[in-house]
Order: structure tokens, then sequence, then C-alpha cells
């Protein structure tokens, strides 16, 4: 089906990730159709690299995420972490992957209980999987929010009291209490103001060193993505589009929403305001996506072929993988 | 060229339980017809405030103008009755807010939204008022405009609720149109179609923008003229040229910094230290002097001037500015 090989440093292969939601309706909640949320998608995640992917609201970017984490069960393909499929372990053996995989969320308003401290927040996954409780439990709390920027006293304190940028390092300090290996980074500084935003990226590139994390980084912010990611994969309507790594994606980008999208993107230049290619009309739903390739209705470059045929994710340079017609 | 707009030191503030939050300081600013200003800062520095200050929304209590002028085509609209203000507002200024999905009413059609500013304010009858209405849907780009003119807001998409806003926004020629963050909630390619549609319309009609953002890469695209605000004053203005080039306050410098950038790459991002003040405790002195890279011992005492650096160039920094009587 898809070109990607996995090799052997590859943490996570994800392989033909279908994940679709039932759309009910009626009063016997029968099932009428399917939003195609994530639709067929293939990619690896090197050891300690960081894999971006970006796109636009809908485009199934955050479903990807927590299919691959197994928040949410998928509707077809499977996802291997170390060789082991995520969608084969039993409970048990799922329960101790959690301490191996973590995920740090966007909001840092709704994603902390606003009745826990933050010692309890950041120390609740210790305790539960008996890693260390009582006075070793409070230690390696302090360490780990002392590692995220944040003072030992914080840990009596509520995530009320804190700004955006310092609950946000909260949250990864949740995350990493485990010491886990890979953690998906769900638009983790989406939230916060430009000059937060720079210290958690910093923070995150930092932990990331020190730590030898492994991360997938989604975003809608294309610069944000070029800046912390090795490779990137940029995703429409529930499809992976491209993939390739940065500096390559950014000089050579293949795929015309690809190219779209780099060109939407107002540079802090005033001196350079460039002819953008501009879009016409707006993301279908994709509860009905397009026959085809689904960018089809929007792509300037449309052909007949494109209307009938899913173009194949395929290999055009070494790294460089594109889904579409016009790139033989 | 005369001004169309001109802000003196505007300031609103707002009696809570807790104190006065002092949202808008002593901003000062003017605006020439057909010009474009953008205003930019991170959340809390008082961009919005002061733009509500000028259309005169600011809910009171707990919110007050305390002091400042702000002349509008020559008159003081802080000496206005409510009722004279209403004819100015939606008529002669007009805005546009960040929130596509939330600004227009779920229950009235598109139409009658568009349609009700324009008979209260151009005193056109119903059929004449649909007609402007059809021909305002048409030039922000959205197809079937006679078709869709009964549609609901919730059957159209954010970009497309946008376009409907920008068009009620521009139904009467308004001299001035306020945008309060236009496409923050907007994807990268559909605020590209904002973008090039504000900029075309604004060609078209004239009209003067005072575009509200955080986002720099949206005012070095749009902007004639920039002023930052930091913690409810102004710390910088200069046209947009000049800013990007060589900025001058260091937290105009910090936010360049901290952005990631296409252009070039880098290991680490430049940071701003700490975060923005809480507004009921402004550190005295600067404002910006718990982040300054470059504090010195007067920055921890004195408010620095927003002193004139040469040309239409202003920053409030005691690097650029000597004080009097000083060594």
């Amino acid at each position: 089906m898809s070109e990607i090989i996995a090799e052997k440093n590859d943490l996570i292969v994800v392989e033909n990730l279908k994940k679709y939601f039932p759309i009910k309706s009626g009063i016997l909640k029968r099932t009428v159709n399917y939003v195609r949320a994530v639709e067929n998608i293939s990619f690896t995640i090197k050891e300690g690299e960081t894999l971006g992917i970006v796109g636009e609201s809908g485009c199934g970017k955050s479903t990807t995420g927590r299919t691959l984490l197994r928040l949410l069960e998928k509707t077809e393909g499977d996802v291997f972490y170390k060789g082991r499929s995520v969608y084969g372990m039993s409970k048990e053996e799922l329960r101790n992957l959690r301490t191996e995989m973590q995920i740090v969320f966007q909001d840092p308003y709704s994603s902390l209980n606003p009745r826990m401290t933050v010692g309890e927040i950041v120390g609740e996954a210790l305790s539960e999987h008996g890693i260390a409780r009582g006075e070793k439990n409070v230690e390696m709390v302090k360490d780990i929010i002392e590692r995220c920027g944040l003072a030992p006293y914080h840990i009596r304190r509520y995530p009320h009291e804190f700004s955006g940028g310092q609950r946000q390092r909260i949250g990864i300090a949740r995350a990493l209490a485990l010491n886990p290996k890979f953690v998906v980074c769900d638009e983790p500084v989406s939230a916060l103001d430009v000059s937060i935003q720079s210290q958690v990226l910093n923070l995150l590139m930092d932990l990331q060193d020190e730590m030898g994390l492994t991360y997938l980084f989604i975003s809608h912010d294309l610069s944000v993505v070029k800046h912390i990611s090795d490779r990137i994969g940029v995703m429409y309507l529930g499809s992976m589009v491209e993939l390739a790594p940065k500096e390559e994606l950014y000089k050579n980008p293949l795929h015309p929403y690809t190219q779209a999208l780099l060109s939407a993107i107002p540079l802090p230049d005033p001196r350079n305001r460039r002819k953008r290619i501009i879009l016409k009309g707006d993301i279908p739903s994709p509860a009905n996506p397009p026959s085809g390739c689904r960018f089809h209705t929007r792509c300037p470059h449309v052909m007949e072929q494109c209307k009938a045929e899913v173009p194949e994710f395929k290999e055009a340079a070494p790294g460089h993988f594109v889904a579409c017609h016009l790139v033989k | 060229m005369k001004n169309l707009l001109e802000v003196k030191n505007l300031r609103t503030h707002f009696y809570t339980e807790d104190g006065i939050i002092p949202a808008v300081d002593g901003v000062d600013f003017s605006l020439k017809p057909g010009q474009t200003l953008g205003i930019v800062g991170e959340s809390g520095c008082g961009k919005s405030i002061t733009s509500m200050s000028v259309m005169r929304l600011i809910p009171n209590p707990p919110g007050k103008i305390v002091d400042g002028q702000i002349t509008f085509d020559d008159r003081n609209l802080l000496t206005l009755s409510e009722a004279e203000m209403r004819k100015i507002r939606g008529n002669d200024i007009a805005m546009i807010f960040q929130e596509p999905m939330t600004s227009l009413n779920p229950v009235f059609t598109i139409g009658s939204q568009i349609m009700e500013a324009i008979m209260l304010h151009q005193k056109l009858d119903k059929k004449a008022a649909r007609e402007k209405c059809i021909e305002m849907l048409n030039l922000v780009g959205i197809p079937r405009a006679a078709e869709i003119v009964d549609d609901y807001p919730h059957q159209f998409s954010g970009g497309m609720r946008q376009r409907v806003m920008i068009a009620m926004a521009l139904s009467c020629n308004p001299k001035l149109l306020i945008a309060d963050e236009p496409t923050t909630a907007l994807d990268v390619t559909i605020q590209a179609q904002i973008l090039e549609l504000m900029k075309e319309l604004k060609e078209k009609l004239n009209t003067a923008i005072m575009l509200i953002t955080h986002d720099l890469g949206v005012v070095a695209e749009m902007a004639d003229y920039i002023i930052v605000m930091y913690a409810g004053r102004v710390v910088e203005e200069a046209n947009v040229y000049d800013l990007f080039e060589a900025p001058k306050h260091p937290y105009t410098v910090g936010l360049l910094n901290s952005k990631p950038n296409l252009q070039r790459t880098a290991d680490r991002l430049e940071v701003i230290p700490g975060s923005v003040p809480n507004p009921l405790a402004i550190p005295p002195g600067c404002a910006f002097n718990p982040r300054c890279p470059h504090v010195m011992d007067i920055c921890r005492e004195e408010m620095p001037p927003l002193e004139s650096i040469g040309g239409e160039r202003k920053v409030r920094c005691w690097l650029h500015t000597k004080k009097e009587g000083a060594k």
C-alpha cells in the first residue's frame, strides 16, 4: 500500500491508520454516516527525532495523535511502538505502556484539574503506577517541576494561581513525570502569547536533549513546526499529503496544498509582501469528502485524473513523500 | 493631510473589587484617511480596550474612560451624547471582531442583520436595503449572494462569516474600520483570503483601518504605521518599514526575535524572560523593566516619556531618551 518501510531505529511505525467517527441520527441513534477524520495514513518516527504534523482545523492532526496513543480506538490499520502493536496489547500491557507514551494538551486552562494542587497533578501518575509514594513522590515532583522551570514551593498551589505559560509548564511536567520515551505535543503553544511561546518551545527542546525524548509535535503554525521539527508531515482533510525533512519541505514543497499553505503565512517582513497563492473556497466537510484527491476542489492545478483517482503516497526524492498526481 | 482620528492621552480604567486596573493609561496616536494603523501587543496590553474606547463601547461599570480626547472628523467623541454616538457607530466608524462565530446573531438571517444597519443609517427602504446588502455580499466575494442572503449564520463557515461581518461593517461606507484580531480565529489559507479581501476593499473604498492584532506577520503585511503597546501604554511607534528593520524598544526587539521565523533558522529562540505584569501591580518606572535585558537604575524609578527620535519614530525608553539634567 505505502512505500514507507520500517527501519531499525523507528520508535513509532504507523501503518494505514484510519479513524472514522460515526454520525448518529434518529431516535434509534443509528449510524447514518462517518466523519472520516483520518484516512489511511502511514509514517514512522525515529528514536530521538521530532516529527511535526501541520494542517488546518479538521485535517485530523489531533485525531492522529490520540489514535496513535490509543486514547481513541482505531478504525483500521495499526500502530507499532518499538515493534509491538499498540492495538495488540492487553489492558495490563497498555497500562505499562502509558509510562512510556505521554501527551501534552493544547489548552492549559482546561487540561488541569482545578481542585488538585500542582503536586497532586504531577505526582498522581507516579503513585498510580507504583513508582513513588509519600516523601519520594514529593521529591520526584519537585525535581521535575524544577526542570520545567517552576519553583519547588509551587507544588502546594492550585492551577488558577498560575499564568497560561506556567500552566503549560505544569502540563509538561505531568507528561514527563513518568520519564516517558515518546510524547505527543498537541498544539502546546497555540494558546500562549508570542513571548511565552518561545519560552515553552525552548523548554521542550531542552528537555528533549536532556531526557532523550521523541516528539510528535502537532500544530497549525508552520513557523513553530519548522523551528522544532526534524521532519514534517502536512495533512489535509484526513490524509497526509506530503512528508519530508523540514529544510527540504520548505525549500522544495511538491504538493500544491503545501505550496499554498507556505505562501499563505504572513511574514514579519514588510518589504517582502509576496504574491500569494490564494486557495479558493473552504475546506470540505470530512463527513462527505471529495472523490479522488481530497484537495482537488481547491487545487489550482486540478486535472481530470485527480477527481477520480486517489493519488498514491510515494517517495518522490529520498525521504520526501508526496501524494499528488502532478508528481511523477 | 488632516488626521481622521486623533487620540490624545486616553485613559480607560476598570474599577474592580481588587483595585483599579489601568487597562489603557495615556495612549496617543493619530490616523489619516485611507491609512492602516496596526496596534500590536500581547494579551492584556490594552489594545482591544483602546479600540473599544474609540467606539465608546466600554461597559460602565466597571470600566470608565477617565481622561483623554478622541477627535474623529473634528468632533470629540467623548463629549457626544449616546444618541449622537449611535449615529457614528456602524456608519462612520465600523468594527469587525475576532470571533465570527459569536458576533452574528444566530436567530436572524444574515440578510436581515446587514439590512438593519443600512436601513437605520442610510434611510433606505427594505427593498433598496436588500439590494445594497446583496451588492455588499458580492463585493466581499460571497458566491450566490442573492440566494444565501436569507440563510442563517450557522450555515456559513468561519471564513464566510468573517466575510459577512466585513460586508456588514462596510455597508455604510465607513471612514474608519476597526478590525480587532479579524483573522485570529481563522485557518492560514482562509486568513490569506480575508487579508487579501481587506487590502482590495481598502484600495477601492479608501477606508482607514485600525488593525488590532498580536500577529507581527499580519501587521507587516497590512499596516502602514504601527504602534506597539505594553501594559496599557504605547512603547514604540514607527512606520512599518522602520519598525521591522530597526526596532528600538527592547520589548519590540524581544517580540520580533522570539517568533520562530520561516526565513532563518536558529537553534534556540530568543526569549523575553518572565511574563506580562499583573495589571493590579504594574511595576514602578518603566513597566517593562523586570523583563528588560538592558535595565538601568532609572528604569526602576521613573517612567520614560514617549519621545520622538527623529522622523515619525517615537519610543518610550531611557536607552533612547536622555533625562533632562542628567549627566
